[in-house]
């Protein structure tokens, strides 16, 4: 049977105390975190090691890790562990002690699993991923690997456009994997005695999963996609992203693995619901989650309740895309944070639209002990905030701030972009004066008694525009690296010495991931002359090294801005065309030309269907908790009264 | 009511640090639906206030630990409530109902007993002085008594030669805790070692108890007011 069982000496790996004891936090590679599952090997038809390709840290935060490691657990057929990539002071003693990349729960290396399966959330943890398949003493390239080695999968958000790691994965899942993983894991069950490519046929039989060994891509002579075809019968023409139609009955992990650690984000969380679709044109979670649906407010409830006798954190939050989105936030919100709060709970909203944000949230939420809040006009003037969809006016984060400071909110931060399509040098530097405005409005509003307490700390953070794929924007070239650098610093000197706290994100690693972004399978070369140049963790800024990045383009004999700056065709085949997340071309096309005229999308769920072509195409809907027009109804604010489609 | 709990960190609580171990507390006490009381102020935290943090890397039968809750329970449940919901590194071993107006255990508690497991090899040179015999058990013990007569006033309460098999050494010592007069074991194990010719390599700590030195006599967290 293909997988990683039979491999010689799967067994635990030994853990040296004089190892451990000489590494950073290494609470980050043993096992014994609370609700941590251990299964027996010998009981379970399929083994899986979720790796996810970042530090323990950032990997443990991560919620589509602990709903896939709750799914798979769930069955007793099967064993499900997790694996994280090893902080370099780690790494360079287990290869000085030969010590091969290992899943937690067992200490059992990753070679000897059935299945190794990637999390991609973002471009540049590429190189992490071939990484740990070299630590796990796993052949690198998917060509390479036999009978013994385990089959190597990823999904995730960047998995999306796969092409870039088409080399070293042998089938990726596409879409939200929660029902489709078991589907695989099925599929492998049936397949014993099947050789690998075997297996592989049957896998890519199951809907969202791609498997880029059965397609065979051409290229023009300019670098252009020519043909992207499946060369095996078993391989379907497009291969269309999962979708959990009911997320209220959805499994929902209430035992999360509770780090040692401390993590990133240090908190539990209750999806509220998935998806959006304010429409906001260089969003690619706004198309790849679409339809919004809503969990109700008994079951966020419930969930909360359970969650939080489970885990014991002290602050659990609403998670989604844009939590005051929710429609039964209103009655919710308040209600929920009374009952945790008597139990010594904090309950907190991230992701905020200025927009939904009310006086009544601001309050709810309010808490003692204020770490801040989160909005992100992204654009400085209002004509180009309309040109990308991000319906926000200034008066609405006016208002939204105003009640942050009545509420007792100390800390806000905003978040820009810069590079967007048709941005002008007076749309950068009405970000400074946007900012300075909202500063001379919360000290106005102290002067004049509105708010008590502390001054408001005000910061900034301006980010390069990255285009995405299956998005309006996928067709628009990035700006020119220098010319992001120039309006990035146009912005911090009109904002020195105003008290606010100004960063900037590299504008070298978004050119990166620019280039991966929307890459062709031609890519998966850079990464591996990148990695092999020293490269990892690379979302890291101690650790990224711009020049590696360029020298690895270079030796490969391709041009990064053939993939970040280069404007594309209407017409051009793409190469995640053949990845169907429902939304149509035409629709996308359209976005991007109404971009150009100023002319704002409506939200769906509010104010009737705007024709992306998922809902007819798919025969799937948008559910929400209380429909739009219904006394109590919250959500996106737009034309009332005409019901969404479906 | 405030409740004193003694409690073991083994296994890979050894590898958690003991800001990682307030979490890991915190967190079970909200499991276990015990209500903590908290500090005034701007940043409420839960007041549970620790005997002395543990070094990373070592294990620990004698940990202790005030918990003030604002809703009185029996202190006989609290170990099983508790330890229902911990995660195995963590047990809790024993509680007891203390005064709210005892002092805090961190002034009181000013000694640490340990056991200390310490790998040896023969020194290079005593090896040579002595003509070829690496150090005997004898020299060891001998060795350990020179460095125990420096006695109390010096932080060695006690220190005695549990075993020695080569290349494992045991110790168990009794040493000053708290501030600037603390008296870490590794140390005492390399002088030892070093008197009886022998090399030290990096030592297993397991702590076995926590004390109040009062004139000769060691109190225990429970024999305390």
């Amino acid at each position: 049977m293909e997988g990683g069982r039979g491999a010689p000496d799967a067994s635990p790996v030994s853990l040296p105390d004089d190892l451990l004891l000489t590494v950073e936090r290494p609470a980050r590679y043993v096992n014994g975190e609370l609700n941590a599952v251990r299964k027996d090997h010998g009981a379970a038809a399929a083994t899986f090691a979720l790796a996810f390709p970042d530090l323990y840290d950032v990997g443990i935060s991560h919620q589509g890790t602990h709903i896939l490691y709750d799914v798979l657990n769930q069955r007793d057929d099967v064993a499900a562990e997790r694996a994280y990539a090893p902080w370099p002071d780690m790494e360079a003693l287990m290869r000085r002690r030969g010590i091969p990349l290992y899943a937690l729960e067992s200490r059992r290396p990753l070679r000897g699993f059935d299945m190794v399966g990637f999390s991609l959330q973002y471009e540049l943890g590429y190189t992490n991923v071939l990484n740990m398949l070299d630590l796990a003493g796993i052949p690198l390239l998917a060509a390479d690997r036999g009978p013994g080695d385990p089959l190597v999968c990823a999904g995730g958000v960047s998995a999306l456009n796969p092409e870039p790691l088409a080399d070293y994965i042998d089938f990726f899942v596409l879409g939200e994997a929660e029902e489709a993983l078991p589907e695989v894991i099925d599929a492998y069950i049936a397949a014993r005695g099947v050789d690998r490519r075997g297996v592989l046929r049957r896998l890519a039989q199951v809907p969202g999963v791609y498997v880029p060994s059965f397609y065979e891509v051409t290229y023009q002579p300019d670098g252009r996609l020519l043909a992207f075809r499946p060369r095996d019968a078993a391989a379907p023409a497009r291969v269309r992203r999962r979708l959990v139609e009911d997320l209220e009955r959805a499994p929902f992990p209430v035992r999360p693995v509770v780090p040692f650690v401390e993590a990133v984000h240090d908190r539990g969380q209750v999806e509220v619901f998935r998806g959006c679709t304010r429409g906001c044109r260089f969003c690619m979670a706004g198309i790849i989650y679409r339809p919004v649906r809503e969990r109700s407010p008994e079951k966020v409830r419930q969930l909360m309740l359970e969650l939080s006798r489970h885990t014991g954190y002290e602050e659990l939050s609403l998670g989604s895309l844009s939590t005051a989105d929710y429609t039964a936030a209103a009655d919710l919100v308040p209600a929920l944070a009374r009952e945790l709060g008597a139990a010594g709970c904090n309950l907190s909203l991230p992701s905020l639209r200025a927009d939904a944000f009310s006086v009544g949230l601001a309050g709810a939420v309010s808490r003692v002990r204020k770490s801040g809040l989160t909005f992100a006009p992204e654009a400085g003037t209002e004509r180009l905030r309309r040109a990308i969809n991000k319906g926000l006016t200034e008066d609405d984060l006016m208002r939204a701030v105003e009640a942050a400071l009545a509420a007792g909110w100390e800390r806000i931060k905003l978040y820009f972009m810069v590079g967007l399509p048709t941005e002008t040098e007076a749309d950068v530097e009405a970000i400074a004066d946007f900012v300075g405005r909202i500063g001379a409005a919360a000290k106005a509003g102290r002067q004049e008694g509105r708010f008590s307490g502390r001054p408001l700390r005000l910061s900034l953070s301006v980010a390069p525009f990255v285009p995405k794929p299956h998005t309006a924007f996928q067709w628009e070239p990035q700006l020119g690296l220098s010319e992001l650098c120039a309006r990035q610093d146009a912005v911090r000197r009109l904002t020195r010495g105003g008290r606010v706290e100004f960063s900037a994100h590299d504008a070298r690693a978004s050119h990166i991931e620019a280039a991966f972004a929307r890459g062709d399978r031609r890519l998966g070369r850079v990464v591996h002359e990148a990695w092999r140049a020293g490269a990892k963790f690379d979302a890291w800024s101690e650790h990224f090294r711009y020049q590696v990045w360029l020298d690895a383009f270079s030796r490969v004999g391709l041009d990064v801005d053939f993939y970040a700056g280069r404007r594309r065709e209407r017409e051009e085949l793409l190469p995640w065309d053949h990845v169907d997340v429902g939304v149509s071309r035409e629709f996308l096309w359209a976005e991007s030309q109404r971009a150009l005229s100023g002319e704002a999308t409506p939200d769906c769920r509010t104010a009737g269907c705007t024709g992306c072509g998922l809902c007819p195409a798919w025969d799937v809907g948008p559910r929400l908790a209380v429909p739009p027009g219904a006394p109590g109804a919250g959500g996106p604010p737009g034309a009332a009264g005409q019901s969404a489609c479906g | 009511m405030r409740v004193r709990i003694k409690f073991r960190k083994e296994a890979e609580g050894r590898f958690i640090s003991h800001l990682d171990l307030l979490r890991v507390v915190e967190r079970a006490v909200r499991r276990a639906g015990l209500k903590v009381a908290h500090t005034q102020g701007f940043n409420p935290r839960p007041r549970i206030l620790y005997a002395s943090a543990l070094a990373l890397g070592a294990t620990s039968e004698a940990e202790y630990a005030d918990i003030d809750l604002e809703v009185a329970v029996p202190a006989a449940d609290v170990p099983r409530r508790l330890n229902s919901v911990l995660p195995p590194a963590v047990r809790v071993t024993a509680a007891a109902e203390v005064s709210p107006r005892a002092k805090p255990l961190m002034a009181v508690v000013n000694a640490a007993e340990y056991d200390v497991l310490v790998p040896v090899t023969a020194a290079a040179d005593a090896v040579d002085a002595a003509g070829a015999a690496a150090p005997d058990r004898a020299a060891v013990e001998a060795a350990a008594r020179g460095v125990a007569a420096r006695g109390p006033a010096a932080g060695v309460f006690a220190l005695e030669v549990v075993g020695f098999c080569p290349p494992l050494l045991k110790l168990r010592v009794v040493l000053r805790l708290g501030g600037a007069g603390t008296v870490r074991p590794a140390a005492v194990a390399a002088e030892v070692c070093a008197a009886a010719g022998l090399l030290a390599g990096v030592p297993c700590l397991h702590r076995r108890g926590l004390y109040a030195a009062r004139g000769d006599e060691l109190l225990t967290p429970w024999q305390l007011g």
